[in-house]
C-alpha cells in the first residue's frame, strides 16, 4: 500500500492548530518541508507576527486589544528597525520644571519621576515618555506630589498605581516605608498596612556618605537593600528585606556583615533573585577575591515565620581577581523587572511588550586602579543562563551549588573592559537585551594632538544588543557571505543610510592576566555593537527603556529619542 | 442512553454523559429533546468512533471546558504536556491519529483535538525538514536553489 501524505491532507485550520503548538525552530523547519506548508506559514499573518515577536524578544499584548494583527505587525517592524539602526522616529527636548536640584530619579514602565528637596519635605515630579508603540506623545504628569518628610529613596510602578517612599530617619532608627497611590498621593487603598517598618539603618562612624539604598518593585514584592557606605567597619550589618506589599508580610530578611554586603540585587524571576558579592574568605581555593553571583529563591509560603531566609539555589563563580586590586563596587543590573503577566498592561495597554523571561544581566566591576581613575570591567550574561542552571541544580541535588567560571562562563558571558565610568551611576542603562552608554571621542583622533584641543568632543551613544537574533553570524560551511554587515572585530562598518557604525562580535575575546584577573579570561557571548553620534551639547547620562533612549543632563533638561 | 450510527452503518449505544463530550452531539440532543432517534455521524467510521468513545468514556466525569477557559488558552503560553492516560490512548498508528483529529474536529471535542495536535507537534519537533518529509510522506517539491534559500532564511533560529 502506498503511504499517503495524511498530514498535509488535513484541512488548513487543523494544520495551523498543529503549527500553533510548535516552537520557533520546529516551525521554520516544518515550513521547509514542502511548498504548500511553506506557503501556508509565510502567508499567515498571525504566524509571521509570532515569528517576528520571538525574533525581537517580545510577547504579544492582550489579544482583546483594539489593534489588528496587521497593525501590530507594522508597529513591531518599525520598532525593531528603529532599535536595529538607532534611527529614532522622534526626538523630544524636555525642559524639566524643577525648582531645585533633584536628589533621586526613578524610571519605570514608560515614565520617570524626580524627587526634589522641598523644605522640610520632598516633592515628586513625574514625566511620561512618548511611545510610538501605543501612539502616545508623552507628557508631563498632570500633577506633582509633595510629602512633609525627606526621603532616602523611592520607586514607583504605574501598573499597580504604586509609589514607595523610604522616609529618611536618624541612623540607628527604623526607616518608614510608605505605600502610596501614584494617582492620589494618599495611602494605597489595597495595602493593609500603609507604613511598613524597615530594620534599623546601620549607624556608621567613618563615612561622610549616608547609607546606600537599592529599592525595587517586582509585582507584589517590594525589595529594599540598605548598605553602609562605610568601608572600614567590619561589624556593621547591612540588610536585604522584601515585603508582600498588600499584606505587609516580610518575605525575605537577610543581613550581611559589612564586607559581605552586596551593592545591588536583581530579580531573575518573580521569586528568585541574584546577589553579586565578592568572596573574601582567606585562603579559599579561588584566591582571595572571587566575584560571585549568588542565586536565592524566596519562600512562597507566606505563613513562614517572621524574618525568613531565602533558599540558596546556586553560586556562579567569576574569574578570580588579583590580590592587590581593590574592588570599589560590584553592581548587577537588569530591566525590566520580571513580573507575572497579571501585573502588566493594566495601566497603559500596549500591543506587545518585552518578554521579561530573558533579559541581559550587566555586572560591573569598578576597581581602584594605579591612578585615581577607576577602570571598569563589565560582564554580560543572559538571565536564562542563570535561571536554567538554578533550575537544574534544584533537581540534581548531588551537583555542587558552586558553579566554576570555566563550566558556565566562557560561552555564556562576555567581559568587556573600557571606559564605562558613566555606568556606575544609578541609571537604567540596561533594558531587555540591550545596554547603552555614552562615549566621547574627538573627531580628529588619528591626527596630531595639537589640532584636537580646540575641536569639540563628539558625544556618541554606544549600544550593545545581546539578542541572539540581532547578531549577524558568518555564513556557515563556506557558503557565500551574505554581505549584510557581517563583520567581526575590525573597526565596524559604517551604514550611510542609518548613519551608524555597527558590527557583530561572535568570536571570543580575552582579557589578559595581570591587570585585573589572575588568569587570562576568555568569553564569547555574541553581541552586536552600534555606535551613533548625537548632536547634543549638554553633558548627559544615558537611560533607557523599552522605546526610548533618554539623555539626562545634570541640570534641568532631558532629551528623549523615541524608537 | 444515546444511539450513534457511523458512516459504515454500525451503531453504538452509549451513556448520554459520554456522547455529550462532543459538543456537536450535545447540541443535537438539546435540539431534538428526549428522543430515541439514532444520531447519524456520516463523517466517522466505526473503528474511529470506537476509539473516540473510549476517550469520552474516560473523561466523562470531568467538567466541560467553558468558553472562558478556551479564551484563556489562547493568551496563555501553549504547553505540549499531555496527560498520562491521554498519552497512552493516543499511541496509535499515524492513519488512526489523523482520523482521530478529524473526528474530534467534526464532533467538536476540543480537549481531544488538542491532544491530537500536540501529539503531531511533538512528532515534528527536533526533526530536520528531510526527517519530517519521511515521517509524513511529504514530497519535496522545492528546487535545490529554493531549498538552499529557505535554509539560509531560517538559519537565525537554528540555535534555539
Amino acid at each position: 500500500m502506498a503511504a499517503r501524505a495524511l498530514l498535509i491532507a488535513l484541512p488548513k485550520e487543523l494544520i495551523l492548530q498543529i503549527i500553533g503548538e510548535l516552537n520557533l525552530s520546529a516551525l521554520l523547519r516544518f515550513s521547509a518541508a514542502c511548498k504548500s506548508l511553506h506557503h501556508l506559514i509565510s502567508s499567515s499573518a498571525p504566524i509571521q507576527y509570532r515569528i517576528e515577536l520571538e525574533r525581537a524578544g517580545y510577547i504579544d499584548g492582550p489579544t482583546a486589544g483594539p489593534l489588528t494583527i496587521a497593525q501590530r505587525r507594522a508597529r513591531l517592524q518599525n520598532h525593531s528597525r528603529a532599535w536595529h539602526g538607532l534611527s529614532w522616529a522622534l526626538s523630544t527636548d524636555c525642559k524639566l520644571k524643577l525648582d531645585s536640584d533633584f536628589t533621586h530619579y526613578y524610571i519605570s514602565s514608560g515614565a520617570i519621576a524626580f524627587a526634589l528637596r522641598s523644605f522640610p519635605g520632598t516633592k515628586l515630579s513625574f514625566y511620561e515618555f512618548p511611545s510610538s508603540i501605543s501612539r502616545n506623545l508623552g507628557l508631563e504628569w498632570p500633577f506633582e506630589v509633595s510629602f512633609d518628610f525627606a526621603i532616602w529613596s523611592f520607586a514607583f510602578d504605574q501598573e499597580q498605581d504604586l509609589l514607595v517612599l523610604i522616609e529618611k530617619c536618624i541612623n540607628g532608627k527604623n526607616p518608614r516605608v510608605h505605600i502610596i497611590s501614584t494617582t492620589t498621593g494618599m495611602p494605597h487603598p489595597s495595602a493593609k498596612v500603609h507604613v511598613l517598618e524597615a530594620p534599623p539603618v546601620p549607624s556608621q562612624t567613618q563615612s561622610v556618605l549616608g547609607p546606600a539604598f537599592w529599592l525595587e518593585i517586582v509585582g507584589d514584592t517590594i525589595a529594599l537593600l540598605v548598605r553602609v557606605n562605610d568601608r572600614v567597619s567590619t561589624t556593621r550589618e547591612s540588610y536585604l528585606v522584601m515585603w508582600q506589599w498588600v499584606t505587609g508580610f516580610v518575605r525575605v530578611n537577610m543581613t550581611f556583615l559589612k564586607y559581605e554586603a552586596p551593592d545591588t540585587f536583581s530579580f531573575l524571576s518573580p521569586t528568585t533573585f541574584a546577589l553579586p558579592t565578592i568572596s573574601r574568605r582567606r585562603g579559599a581555593a579561588y584566591g582571595d577575591k572571587t566575584p560571585m553571583i549568588e542565586i536565592y529563591q524566596v519562600h512562597n509560603d507566606d505563613t513562614h515565620p517572621l524574618y525568613p531566609l531565602p533558599i540558596h539555589c546556586a553560586t556562579f563563580l567569576l574569574p578570580p581577581i588579583r590580590k592587590n586590586i581593590h574592588i570599589v563596587e560590584f553592581l548587577g543590573r537588569s530591566d525590566p523587572p520580571p513580573v507575572q503577566p497579571s501585573f502588566r498592561s493594566q495601566h497603559r495597554p500596549r500591543p506587545f511588550h518585552f518578554a521579561t523571561e530573558d533579559r541581559i544581566f550587566c555586572f560591573s566591576l569598578a576597581h581602584a586602579g594605579t591612578v585615581l581613575l577607576e577602570p571598569l570591567a563589565l560582564m554580560f550574561t543572559h538571565s536564562s543562563t542563570l535561571s536554567n542552571y538554578a533550575k537544574y541544580l534544584s533537581v540534581d541535588r548531588d551537583h555542587s551549588r558552586h558553579i566554576p567560571w570555566e563550566e558556565w562562563g566562557p560561552s555564556n558571558a562576555r567581559w568587556l573592559e573600557g571606559d564605562f565610568a558613566d555606568t556606575s551611576d544609578y541609571a537604567c542603562y540596561v533594558y531587555g537585551s540591550r545596554f547603552a552608554h555614552k562615549v566621547s571621542s574627538s573627531p580628529g583622533e588619528d591626527e596630531d594632538d595639537s589640532d584636537v584641543i580646540s575641536t569639540p568632543e563628539t558625544q556618541m551613544i554606544q549600544m550593545f544588543d545581546f539578542n541572539p537574533y540581532a547578531v549577524e553570524h558568518k555564513a556557515k560551511n563556506g557558503n557565500a557571505e551574505g554581505g549584510q554587515g557581517v563583520n567581526e572585530e575590525g573597526p565596524g562598518k559604517y551604514d550611510v543610510a542609518l548613519e551608524i557604525t555597527h558590527r557583530s562580535i561572535t568570536s571570543p575575546s580575552v582579557i589578559a592576566a595581570g591587570s585585573l584577573f589572575v588568569d587570562d579570561v576568555y568569553s564569547a557571548l555574541p553581541y552586536r555593537e552600534v555606535l551613533k553620534s548625537v548632536d547634543y551639547d549638554e553633558d548627559f547620562s544615558v537611560l533607557m527603556d523599552e522605546e526610548n533612549l533618554i539623555l539626562l543632563t545634570p541640570g534641568d533638561a532631558m532629551r528623549v529619542y523615541s524608537m | 442512553m444515546v444511539n450513534l450510527v457511523t458512516s459504515d452503518n454500525e451503531s453504538f449505544t452509549v451513556e448520554k454523559a459520554v456522547a455529550s463530550r462532543s459538543v456537536l452531539i450535545k447540541n443535537m440532543l438539546e435540539d431534538v429533546g428526549e428522543s430515541d432517534q439514532p444520531i447519524p455521524l456520516p463523517n466517522v467510521t466505526a473503528s474511529v468512533l470506537k476509539k473516540v468513545l473510549e476517550y469520552c468514556d474516560h473523561h466523562k466525569n470531568e467538567p466541560m471546558p467553558t468558553s472562558e477557559d478556551l479564551a484563556a488558552e489562547d493568551t496563555r503560553k501553549r504547553t505540549t504536556d499531555i496527560g498520562e492516560w491521554d498519552q497512552k490512548f493516543i499511541q496509535v498508528d499515524q492513519e488512526m491519529l489523523f482520523e482521530i483529529i478529524l473526528a474530534a474536529n467534526y464532533l467538536d471535542i476540543k480537549p481531544l483535538l488538542d491532544v491530537g495536535c500536540k501529539t503531531v507537534a511533538n512528532m515534528i519537533k527536533g526533526k530536520t525538514p528531510e526527517e519530517i518529509r519521511k515521517l509524513f510522506n511529504i514530497v519535496n517539491d522545492f528546487t535545490p536553489e529554493e531549498e538552499a534559500q529557505i535554509k539560509k532564511e531560517n538559519e537565525w533560529a537554528e540555535d534555539r
